[in-house]
């Protein structure tokens, strides 16, 4: 029989649209505005789970965010999503869902024996059992993580979209009820900017599914009126389906608004979920409240739900849970439930904990027939898979005695109710500080830190009318904060709803006829599994601070963060030890307000748009050309050229031999650029540089190292003098942004009178390095620039055509051949590129990457900023005195080269290494040490910072940072490698090829 | 001449209109900002003053200048004048401390146009639109998803003129692309 437990009439879903789904592989039929919970309620699936440690069977406990039990797997192949609240789940046609935590099945589950071995398995009982021998934990671990679980994460790749958007608003409300529509509505009449938004697919929160009025209207045609006028307003958007997930600092709010996963075919182009990331000027917190659980023993039976949820399923969804129900309660408000359930032709059994109940809830109790035992409580519960019975008992001191007969009820719904709890979240979130509120025994908004109010339930408040207007009143205020013009007015809306919720009592924890610690459980914390046991063992075992009675049971640390249990807890504590729950505390909420995925988080920054790929302009010759591509920063640089046949080492070998043969090419683009002018330039570049500048010629390049303040090395590159008061400084390619920073930091705020302005031109040029023997008779060819020796020597610039192009050349070598710079307008540099290869034929022009790169300059000792250095290096441990001027009177790391640490002497240098065998190619980063030992430690002397085999040379190179290292020449130390082998070779000068710098010269 | 949007396809729709524009000179000038002497020499040049407000844009036929910070701007022209600009702006502030630097190739510039254009943006640049490029002729910079951007607004109609760094266009491009594919669709 299908929808068995649907009402004949009534309810808020389209009866006229019948949604098929499968739940654990069975067929089911729901209606369109139910959610996966309310479809399994109405075709009588009570158990839809099993709780994370006992695999106890579980029901769907609540109708909302908060629920705790009911977490569903949801959809299946990539799209699979574990964990999901069912009672958040809308259903469409063709939906799938399957519970999780369970083997074989929900009804059969072999973890089910954890229920049974309960006892070995207390709060911290993993802290405690699987500690010794301590390295076994990994193996422990594994098995505890499979016990206890959730659902299961999807194997494949992410099909969906995600989308992100900014948005700016006079007024955000949280919480499309009653009081945050009041709110919205008059913040929208005085002209904001609103933007409102609510969880559910709805608007009018917790009453749009009751029978409350205002003005004489039916609540339902009241929210309709209002949300019409609020969208007819151009500058107010409401967001349904969509969660205030995040409140940082300055109002600014992230919410996940669920665009497409409540429809079957999702869309290709919509997002499925789109997060919101909000600044608002004011902010109106009008959450609502969470429905308390009342602890009682086994207090977790599928069949036993909040009372407002088996309202909300009867009224929105036309649902009747149960036909034989008992109510649970300490206030009057829940007695409204009762009402509607009796009304719907079920009949209920009222157990109040108090002693006394007002006169209108009695009065109509005696009309409906309804049956109240005062000052009991529920001891016990029945029913394996679904609750079947139940005893109650007379209650005396406030509930911690039990007196008289037990009674057993016959019963297949039972609802509780231990009153409300203001959903506080993103109040503590916005660092908002809370105060316990005795008459509702719950935590309300104190001081607020931001620029917000909280009205209605979610400020403890729950008159209707009094909300209704309270809402729309600082609706106006916040708007005459924001200097609108208005005149305050009163909404004139006069709510009524039958029974409002006034107080509860604290005396939800009844402890069973056994007690707390034996036999049955009393859950606390329905999703971790925390029962009232394991939080009076926390306090036996002196875990008494909030903080860690949670973090040793685990009480508020599941997905839903507490919602139902956190309140609960600490009046236990304050229970056992007799302290007000003030002076208890409250831990603290955080982010996100409740789940959500990662997806959205990320948005479109995925795939090809994860990072920006930054490409030069010669790219695509590069990528047409076969070039294997590295990452340099976000830069894409060929690493090398591969012919049909070869691999890297073949590769880079032809490289490097044809730029020390002939002609190399090399695309140095990405180098950092910056463009400085102003009278005061030589003088910064004094400062920044640890060399001299004051005397470089117009037309001249200089080398230049940067050091910190702390004498270490973080930037190299050459800087040349264009005109007067011009220069064109390059820095490494990863440091380029660093750079730029780093000269502004000084301009701006220490040497405030220095006249020099920076800009960065690095993506102005491109630049096209050519260099090899050949490298001036292929230029020459090209150009109407002299290149002979005499009128263009090394470290000099030049400007003039290239290829009919205006270029800048500059004369300089990173190879040590006799090399060129030619930096190009950006748009042209493809053009020059081609030129550059169709002309370069004779010359066997030969493109090299940066694997090539980097050996031909190690063969001449130069050095990479970041790979020979790394923030602890000095210009003197590289032997780079002679860059180090010694008359200047300032520049930056200076005063630290003085420093005892930067001036002894046995700092490690800069050497080069030769393996003695000639053929090995020693790791880069390994460590070197003066005698091998078979195992570590072993002292080391310093490591291995670039290492190639030199085709030049015909063996393989390294340099190397050693200690004492100048006065190690010729020394023979050893090299360990992770493979065992040791591996020997012999200190020696860095400079490995054309040590008088005749080449580069030529 | 080629720039990195060369194989781009334009969207063309009323939601989004995304094309490239084609090289236009572009000339960052330096000069303090209570140096009002070279601003008045370079405003006479311009025949407009130089823009003063975060944000403000002016400009003629020749030229548009825009403000990027209390002593930046960012001078647009025809490509064939830049030079001609850059010279003749040496040549009246002389010696004195100012630069002017050609950054024509440093940016590339996609226009952005069609009703949702704002909306496209708001997916990955966290400016307000309602308080900034509120107007024509108005001007910012800040970043969409992960470039760093100049966005220039051409008319009252939503045209945005988006200067991007030459190694981010393609990257920036793509973004753009895919967040307007929202908006372009049937469904």
């Amino acid at each position: 029989m299908s929808n068995q437990n649907r009402t004949f009439s009534g309810g808020r879903i389209d009866r006229n649209k019948p949604i098929n789904f499968m739940f654990n592989g069975q067929k089911y039929q729901g209606f369109e505005g139910d959610t996966l919970a309310s479809a399994l309620l109405a075709n009588d699936v009570h158990l839809v789970g099993r709780s994370f440690k006992y695999h106890r069977p579980r029901g769907i406990l609540t109708a909302g965010s908060e629920e705790p039990n009911a977490l569903i797997q949801l959809g299946i192949g990539a799209r699979t999503e574990p964990n999901i609240r069912a009672t958040e789940i809308e259903i469409y046609e063709g939906l799938e869902a399957a519970s999780q935590n369970c083997w074989p099945s929900v009804n059969f589950d072999i973890g089910g024996a954890n229920n049974i071995l309960s006892r070995l398995f207390p709060a911290g009982f993993y802290y405690k059992t699987f500690k010794w021998p301590p390295s076994l934990w990994l193996f422990y671990e594994h098995f505890i993580r499979k016990a206890a679980g959730l659902g299961e994460s999807p194997k494949a790749k992410n099909p969906d979209r995600y989308e992100q958007r900014f948005h700016y608003c006079d007024v955000m409300v949280v919480g499309g009820g009653i009081s945050g529509l009041s709110a919205a509505l008059a913040a929208a009449r005085a002209k904001c900017d609103v933007l409102l938004v609510d969880e559910n697919s709805y608007f009018g929160g917790y009453l749009s599914n009751s029978e409350a009025s205002v003005n004489g209207k039916k609540i339902d045609d009241w929210i309709r009126i209002v949300c019409e006028e609020l969208e007819s307003y151009e500058h107010v958007k409401l967001l349904n389906r969509t969660s205030a997930m995040g409140y940082y600092d300055y109002n600014y709010v992230t919410a996940l608004e669920k665009v497409t996963n409540h429809h079957q075919e999702l869309s290709k182009t919509l997002p499925r979920e789109r997060y919101w990331r909000i600044r608002a000027k004011k902010i109106i917190l009008a959450q609502g409240a969470f429905e308390r659980p009342l602890v009682f023993a086994d207090n977790d039976r599928p069949g036993i739900m909040m009372a407002s949820a088996g309202m909300k399923y009867l009224c929105r969804y036309g649902v009747l849970p149960g036909k034989s129900a008992v109510l649970f309660t300490n206030n009057d408000h829940a007695y409204l439930s009762a009402f509607e359930f009796v009304d719907k032709g079920a009949k209920v059994t009222i157990i109040d904990s108090r002693n006394e109940a007002s006169d209108r809830v009695k009065n109509r109790c005696k009309e409906l027939k309804i049956k109240i035992y005062f000052s009991h409580s529920v001891i016990s519960t029945f029913g394996q898979k679904k609750i079947n019975a139940l005893e109650i008992q007379k209650t005396e001191d406030k509930g911690n005695k039990l007196v008289g007969a037990v009674k057993k009820i016959d019963t297949d719904l039972l609802l509780m109710s231990g009153g409300w709890n203001p959903a506080v979240q993103l109040f503590s979130q916005s660092r908002g500080k809370l105060k316990y509120n005795k008459k509702i025994n719950s935590f309300i908004p104190d001081i607020a830190i931001q620029d917000q109010r909280i009205v209605g339930c979610n400020n403890g408040d729950f008159d209707l009318s009094y909300n209704l207007e309270n809402s729309f009143q600082s609706g106006l205020k916040v708007a005459k904060e924001l200097g609108k013009d208005i005149n305050f007015e009163n909404s004139n809306f006069n709510g009524k709803e039958h029974i409002p919720f006034v107080s509860a009592q604290v005396e939800p924890y009844m402890i069973g006829k056994k007690g707390v610690t034996k036999g049955s459980k009393h859950f606390v914390d329905f999703q971790n599994d925390v029962t009232a046991a394991d939080i009076f063992l926390a306090q036996r075992e002196g875990y008494i601070s909030v903080e860690h009675t949670k973090r040793y049971t685990t009480t508020g640390m599941g997905t839903d963060q507490g919602k139902t249990s956190n309140v609960n807890a600490l009046s236990l504590m304050s229970h056992i030890h007799k302290k007000p729950v003030d002076e208890i505390g409250h831990t603290t909420f955080r982010p996100p307000f409740s789940p959500q995925t990662i997806g959205a988080i990320a948005g479109r920054s995925v795939d090809s748009l994860f990072d920006p790929i930054r490409k030069t302009s010669m790219h695509k010759w590069h990528e047409e050309n076969g070039a294997i591509f590295e990452d340099v920063g976000q830069w894409k640089r060929p690493y090398y050229y591969p012919k049909k046949g070869e691999d890297i080492h073949k590769a880079v070998n032809r490289e490097c031999k044809s730029v020390r043969k002939s002609l190399g090419i090399l695309d140095a683009s990405t180098l950092g650029k910056i463009d400085l002018q102003g009278p005061d330039t030589a003088k910064f570049l004094n400062m920044i540089y640890t060399n001299a500048w004051s005397k470089l010629e117009v037309g001249s390049c200089r080398y230049g190292l940067m050091c910190n303040e702390h004498g270490m090395i973080f930037d190299d590159g050459v800087t040349s003098r264009l005109g007067e008061n011009h220069y064109h400084m390059t820095t490494t390619t990863g440091g380029a942004a660093r750079v730029m920073s780093w000269l502004e930091e000084f301009l701006q705020t220490e040497w405030l009178d220095m006249q020099v302005f920076c800009t960065s031109v690095t993506e102005q040029w491109s630049v096209l390095s050519i260099s090899g023997p050949n490298a001036r008779n292929f230029l020459s060819e090209l150009t109407d620039i002299d290149l002979s020796k005499e009128s263009f020597p090394f470290m000099r610039f030049r400007e003039g055509k290239v290829c009919g192009i205006d270029a800048r050349v500059f004369r300089i070598s990173f190879t040590g051949e006799l090399a060129f710079e030619i930096n190009i307008p950006a748009r042209y540099g493809s053009y020059v590129w081609n030129e550059f290869m169709t002309h370069g034929k004779k010359y066997n022009i030969t493109p090299y990457g940066t694997e090539a790169m980097h050996v031909l300059r190690a063969e001449k000792g130069f050095i990479i900023v970041g790979q020979d250095t790394d923030g602890s290096v000095t210009p003197f441990d590289l032997n780079m005195e002679w860059i180090v001027s010694k008359k200047k009177e300032d520049f930056l790391g200076k005063r630290s080269f003085s420093r005892s640490d930067t001036s002894r002497n046995d700092r490690k240098k800069l050497v080069g290494l030769l393996v003695n065998d000639k053929t090995t190619v020693l790791p880069e980063g390994s460590h070197i040490v003066e005698k091998s030992k078979s195992q570590p430690p072993m002292k080391m002397l310093g490591h291995v910072s670039s290492s190639y085999f030199s085709p030049t040379n015909g063996h393989p190179i390294a340099l190397a940072l050693l200690k004492n290292g100048a006065s190690r020449m010729g020394d023979e130390v050893e090299i360990p490698l992770m493979n065992g082998k040791v591996i020997k070779a012999t200190v020696t000068d860095p400079i490995f090829y054309d040590k008088e710098g005749l080449r580069n010269n030529e | 001449m080629f720039s990195p949007l060369s194989s781009k396809i334009a969207v063309d729709s009323k939601a989004v209109k995304l094309e490239s524009v084609s090289f236009v000179g572009k000339i960052n000038l330096r000069i303090k900002e209570e140096d009002s002497e070279s601003r008045k020499i370079v405003s006479e040049f311009l025949r407009y003053n130089l823009p003063n407000f975060s944000g403000e844009v002016q400009g003629n036929n020749e030229t548009r200048t825009a403000w990027l910070g209390p002593n930046e701007f960012l001078i647009h022209c025809l490509d064939a004048e830049k030079f001609n600009i850059i010279n003749k702006i040496r040549d009246i502030l002389g010696n004195g401390f100012y630069s002017v630097t050609d950054v024509s190739d440093y940016y590339i510039t996609i226009r952005l146009s069609g009703e949702k254009s704002i909306e496209v943006l708001s997916k990955g640049c966290p400016l307000n639109f309602k308080q900034y490029l509120n107007i024509k002729d108005s001007c910012a910079q800040s970043y969409i998803s992960k470039a760093s951007v100049f966005i220039d607004r051409l008319a009252d109609d939503q045209i945005f003129d988006i200067s991007v760094r030459w190694s981010f266009a393609e990257y920036l491009w793509d973004w753009l692309e895919d967040a307007s594919k929202e908006f372009l669709s049937s469904h």
